[in-house]
């Protein structure tokens, strides 16, 4: 293992840990702020919604 | 979706009845004309109508968000017209959902259509390369009211504010924010029924708690120190508070049987803030900005995944965990 340049001290070793890949979840209808949220349907052109009511969890 | 659930500028435009609250009223009495002042996390819109017999508004919750005239960081006229008229420009990105950008020369355009309006736009605004600048134009077929105008209206608002933090301001983000009873900053982040309502509702009411939002906070660095805001976006618990915390510590929300905390660090915390924001993805610079932004929160502040039973037990878990800090 080497020691960063000027380093007088013992080194302290890292355990090796492998790179690995997380996958993280993205909602992207949710995330551009585009649509309405709502048991899984988004958008005001999403099939049945119409121009009646106050949607809270719009966008949410 | 069912019908009810769909919030629309017509009916948002009809609602109003009740009557905006004490500090609302005296902030827009000190407003010019039909000029509103609206500050979101320090960042202030000024919104003013281009035809001097129609009265700019908000909705009830951005109400709490109304100042007093001052310099503001982005200048609005709106007025009723033709959203969508001539060529649009160079198509930018189409979010799926009820709004469009394009690139007009050095301008960004925005285009807003709801299948529930009909073919034609029902607004669009056009901002300057900086967001500190623009007009929207309003359909008055879509509207009820029409001497009253809503141009911040969804998703605008957060358009905005999205592309004005992008500039070197901070970033929002899909969390509710709690500030306890000394002054510190929580924030519990996550998608969709992750649990922030329910969070905020678990806290809320407790002596000296402030629940900043239970849907949306918007984050930025001051004085050297990452805070959080509350926004007038909220979610079920209509919980919107135009205050700010310093952040002590970040939680994300996962559902469990019992109560435990995870430490979370580096690249894995920062891509859970990232996945849990609002970015705009459509701008290469300020996507860099967000990342290395978010990247530096995650460094800084102590980041947890927090897996929860929903009752008051968490509440406690959590403060046992602020006591130990």
């Amino acid at each position: 293992m080497s020691t960063a340049p000027g380093f007088e001290g013992n080194p302290i070793r890292r355990s090796y840990a492998k790179p690995e890949i997380r996958r993280v979840h993205l909602k992207p209808e949710e995330a551009v702020l585009g649509a309405c949220k709502i048991a899984g349907k988004f958008g005001p052109t999403a099939g049945d919604c119409k121009p009646v009511g106050n949607c809270s969890g719009i966008g949410s | 979706m069912t019908a009810a659930h769909v919030r629309h500028p017509v009916n948002r435009a009809a609602k109003r009845q009740k009557p905006p609250a004490k500090g609302a009223r005296e902030a827009r009495s000190r407003t010019h004309g039909s000029t509103l002042h609206l500050r979101i996390a320090g960042i202030t819109v000024a919104v003013t109508a281009r035809d001097p017999d129609v009265v700019v508004r908000v909705d009830d919750a951005s109400e709490k968000f109304l100042v007093a005239p001052s310099g503001p960081d982005a200048a609005i006229t709106a007025g009723w017209g033709d959203p969508g008229a001539g060529d649009p420009g160079n198509p930018v990105f189409d979010s799926g959902g009820v709004w469009k950008l394009y690139r007009d020369g050095a301008r960004h355009r925005f285009v807003f259509s709801s299948q529930a309006l009909g073919p034609l736009p029902y607004e669009e605004a056009t901002l300057a390369d900086d967001f500190a600048s623009g007009e929207a134009t309003l359909r008055r077929s879509c509207f009820q009211a029409a001497q009253s105008l809503m141009p911040l209206q969804y998703p605008l608002d957060e358009l905005l504010l999205q592309g004005l933090l992008a500039r070197g301001r901070g970033a929002e983000i899909h969390a509710c924010g709690i500030t306890d009873a000394s002054g510190r900053g929580l924030l519990f982040v996550g998608q969709s029924g992750a649990g922030k309502t329910t969070i905020a509702r678990l806290w809320e009411g407790m002596r000296g708690i402030t629940v900043l939002s239970d849907d949306r906070i918007i984050l930025r660095r001051v004085g050297g120190r990452f805070t959080m805001y509350g926004t007038p976006w909220h979610g079920e618990a209509a919980l919107a508070v135009p205050a700010a915390a310093p952040l002590a510590g970040v939680f994300f929300l996962e559902h469990g049987a019992a109560n435990a905390l995870l430490p979370m660090r580096g690249a894995a915390a920062a891509t859970r803030l990232f996945a849990s924001g609002f970015p705009p993805f459509h701008d290469r610079d300020g996507l860099d900005f967000t990342l290395a932004f978010l990247g530096d929160l995650a460094a800084e502040v102590p980041c947890h995944e927090l897996h929860f039973a929903p009752n008051a037990k968490v509440v406690d878990f959590v403060q046992s965990w602020e006591a130990g800090v």
